[in-house]
């Protein structure tokens, strides 16, 4: 479901323009010191600690500022990338299984959704899903087995009247372990996975359930203007471009959400965002332009940030020289001033070691990353016979919230690259060009000219997270192993755990498995994202979790 | 004067022709991938097949574009994958609430140009023309982007008075509207204030220079007299810049659009080509090659109306 798009029309007009109002803004306004994150687990801060656990009432109207240029379209998969799913996905529809958002501690695992309880065959291939009774779509259609068979023939069936090539294009990686699925009763369901898959309830979780009641009677075209779905909101307003309304769907099956009406908003602009939450325009606002952080605490907004499955990174171009020798690779990696780069995007982020943050159950714990080590840097250079003279060209995206703020980080990049006797020549691409690029790989004839990428892939799922390092994944063949590493015995782990059923031990394998990635480094890590939203201390409840998504149903404003 | 109408119709043809394959190979030798934000993160390479031959992309481009310009000679632009939607629907709000924000700045620009430009020219060289003249080089150089900013600071982050953004802050009704439009109106306008009141002041001036102006005051007419005879004979070129800025707002602005988060056209086509949705791209340009001709036709046509040399000319 592309999550990985989030909002990515801001090109480099919109960074430009948010740069000079954040100045403006600084110069406008106080300044005072906040306090980050600290290191150790993963890094997370609330302005207001207590906002976030107050429960002490209920109501008022929340107007959400996204970084989005379109309110996301509410079919099956939403678009507008991770916002699609935060803001109308995961408050529009349930899943089979549901994140456990509700909760900021630790990576959101998955719950019963419209499937209260399940079980697995023996061989493990065959995985039987008891559904909740007496839930009811918004339209008052009742849910059951034959919503579920629905849900899936629109994604698999191809001769289905209802197909949507879109919809499977979106979900595609998501039902690609599924062999075949059935309707054991009205209450039963059962899927089939093509071999032993043991993240089959990640992909689940990301599959919404429609009422095919309205896509019936709307058919595809028309269905996201009627979209119905079970979660714990429904549209009471959708006007494309401009702004959905959400209200609470009294006969939600789990928590019915406290506020009253929940608004979302369109703005790409990460200045507008900014002054539209200043104004009292609107209660909550995406990734603000981070020069205003400071600005922001000191006027007693709640400033958040949290380590979520988000990083940012360097993928090397692996078929060629220079980054087919790991020591080249590794020179890069400790040659980046990560804490440097912390501070030119405000501790928007965290610095990034490996792929995955301190406290996520999948890094690698007995690796300990890549830390800022200029000398190490220009020792393996020279152990790799590159002391001096290399040049090397790279990739960069201009814009979007999703990529942070890749003018000025990678600037940075250049100049500690310099400092390790590395020359850069940035070439900045339009994100779209490179998706494609991601897609098609660094030995396609398009982009081999690249040595390096800067890319920022959401790494929630276990798929999402690793499929860019497996061998099969390499293009053309396979998608998206962008950096053609290829690893025999990475190949091998990941096999393992895929036929791991315990969560534990499956994510030890994959924590092994990152560090195995990461100590041959087809990727350089640089920050983390740290998930950057400002609400107004009106607004209480929400629970910043360590997810792309988040639960929506404990916040109410306070008046 | 018909046969000039007819004439200028006919020509419209081969220039939306040529602008519509001009945009078409450009899409085509434009990096990027027209599935990127449709397919998922790790979508297979034959879901990328299925989905581009569900899309026609599998076609040869001469095909592609055959077909494109077959269905949108029938008025059918096609259905937008990215936004759900048929391409004619979203253009034709995208163009309502363009012109919404046209309208408002064109009555803004235009007008408070013409009166600027005319308090200039009748006060000329003393200090209300230079004063003028400040306000119009101010708004020709300035970047319209720059003072959206400044006005969104100033009026929205600092005074609370306008919203910063969007066409609704989800109360709805006329006076909802007119509250987000004022910004966006006023720095779209802000190139038009100063365009037209330079066009203004020296065509007056240039006028006031001829024969006929000494003969009415001869005839013992009154300045304000004088005046109207004088900006009826220096209303052509005027007419002409007003066209052509009436041309460039009803075709969107890009940056004002994006800023204030105004769902128009320039927001539309700017978000397709992001996406390298070329139908709507493709319909897009169109709209606004076809919407610059017509008003450039509307002005000619104004302009023989107010002139009866032109008449004669035609």
């Amino acid at each position: 479901m592309a999550d990985f798009l989030k909002r990515r029309w801001a090109l480099g007009l919109q960074t430009g323009a948010a740069t000079v109002i954040g100045l403006l803004l600084l110069a406008c306004g106080a300044s005072d010191t906040g306090e980050g994150g600290a290191g150790g687990a993963a890094q997370s801060e609330s302005g207001d600690a207590t906002a976030a656990t107050d429960q002490s009432g209920s109501g008022g109207t929340l107007r959400i500022a996204m970084s989005a240029g379109n309110i996301p379209i509410p079919d099956q998969f939403p678009t507008e990338g991770g916002e699609g799913r935060r803001f109308v996905g995961v408050n529009v529809y349930d899943a089979l299984v549901n994140w456990d958002t509700d909760q900021g501690d630790a990576p959101p695992g998955v719950v019963p959704g419209l499937a209260e309880s399940w079980s697995r065959s023996e061989d493990n291939l065959t995985w039987t899903f008891k559904l909740r009774q007496g839930v009811t779509f918004h339209d008052g259609t009742a849910f059951d087995a034959d919503a579920v068979m629905f849900a899936f023939d629109r994604l698999m069936k191809k001769d289905f009247e209802f197909y949507s090539e879109t919809q499977r294009g979106s979900g595609a990686s998501n039902i690609a372990a599924i062999a075949s699925y059935e309707k054991i009763d009205a209450q039963t369901v059962a899927f089939t996975t093509n071999k032993p898959w043991s993240f089959f309830l990640y992909d689940l979780a990301l599959i919404n359930i429609p009422s095919p009641t309205a896509i019936r009677t709307y058919g595809n075209k028309e269905y996201p203007r009627h979209a119905s779905g079970t979660g714990p909101f429904k549209i009471d307003k959708y006007v494309d471009g401009q702004v959905m309304e959400l209200v609470p769907n009294t006969a939600y099956w789990g928590r019915v959400p406290k506020l009253e009406r929940l608004i979302l908003l369109p703005m790409p602009e990460p200045a507008t965002r900014l002054a539209a939450l200043q104004s009292g325009q609107v209660d909550w606002a995406e990734v603000p332009p981070p020069d205003a952080i400071e600005q922001l605490r000191a006027s007693g907004y709640n400033v958040l940030l949290k380590s979520y499955p988000h990083a940012i990174y360097y993928g090397f171009n692996t078929y060629r020289a220079p980054f087919d020798d790991p020591k080249v690779r590794q020179a890069v990696a400790y040659g980046i001033d990560r804490e440097g780069m912390v501070a030119i995007i405000q501790g928007a982020g965290g610095p990034a070691t490996q792929l995955m943050y301190e406290g996520n159950p999948w890094r690698d714990p007995t690796f300990e990353g890549y830390s800022y080590d200029p000398d190490k840097a220009r020792a393996l250079l020279a152990e790799a016979g590159k002391s001096s003279g290399l040049k090397i060209t790279v990739a960069y995206p201009t814009g979007g919230s999703g990529n942070m703020w890749p003018g000025p980080m990678n600037e940075k990049f250049q100049q500690d690259m310099r400092d390790i006797g590395i020359q850069v020549d940035l070439v900045p691409l339009e994100w779209n060009t490179v998706i494609a690029l991601y897609r098609a790989g660094l030995a396609s004839p398009d982009y081999s000219k690249y040595d390096a990428f800067y890319f920022s892939p959401n790494t929630q799922a276990p798929l999402l997270a690793f499929a860019s390092y497996l061998t099969e994944r390499i293009p053309p063949a396979g998608c998206c192993n962008a950096t053609g590493w290829s690893s025999a015995d990475a190949d091998a782990l990941f096999k393992q755990a895929a036929n791991t059923f315990d969560d534990a031990a499956r994510d030890q394998l994959l924590a092994q498995f990152e560090g195995l990635m990461m100590r041959d480094a087809p990727i350089a890590p640089v920050v983390h994202d740290l998930n950057l939203r400002v609400l107004s201390p009106k607004v209480r409840g929400w629970i910043q979790p360590q997810s792309w998504w988040g639960d929506f149903t404990s916040v109410w404003m306070k008046d | 004067m018909l046969v000039m109408l007819v004439r200028r119709l006919a020509m419209v043809v081969p220039t939306l022709l040529g602008v519509s394959i001009v945009v078409f190979l450009l899409m085509s030798v434009l990096p990027g991938d027209p599935l990127a934000g449709l397919l998922a993160q790790d979508a297979s390479a034959a879901d990328r097949a299925a989905l581009e031959q569900s899309m026609g992309l599998d076609d040869p481009l001469p095909v592609r574009y055959v077909h494109w310009l077959g269905d949108a000679l029938t008025g059918d632009f096609g259905y937008s994958p990215y936004r759900r939607r048929d391409v004619a629907d979203l253009l034709g709000t995208a163009f309502r609430n363009t012109l919404q924000l046209a309208v408002a700045s064109a009555a803004v620009g235009i007008g408070l140009g013409v009166a600027l430009g005319t308090i200039a020219a009748v006060h000329r060289g003393r200090l209300l023309d230079r004063l003028v003249s400040v306000v119009a080089m101010t708004g020709i150089s300035v970047p319209s982007y720059w003072v959206a900013i400044l006005l969104i600071i100033v009026f929205s982050a600092n005074l609370h008075w306008l919203p910063a953004g969007g066409m609704s802050s989800g109360g709805g009704g006329l006076l909802d509207t007119l509250k987000h439009l004022v910004m966006p109106a006023f720095a779209s306008a802000f190139v038009s204030i100063g365009v037209t009141a330079r066009m203004m002041r020296a065509s007056l001036l240039e006028t006031y220079g001829q024969d006929f102006v000494d003969t009415l005051r001869a005839k013992g007419l009154t300045g304000r007299q004088i005046l109207w005879h004088v900006a009826k004979n220096a209303a052509s070129p005027v007419l002409t810049v007003a066209g052509l800025q009436v041309g460039f707002l009803l075709g969107g602005s890009v940056l004002i659009e994006t800023i204030f988060s105004w769902p128009g056209l320039g927001q539309l086509i700017f978000q397709a080509i992001s996406a390298r949705d070329f139908r709507v791209i493709q319909a897009g340009i169109l709209v606004v090659a076809v919407t610059f001709v017509l008003v450039n036709l509307v002005v000619d046509l104004l302009q023989l109306v107010i002139d009866p040399r032109l008449r004669k000319a035609a």
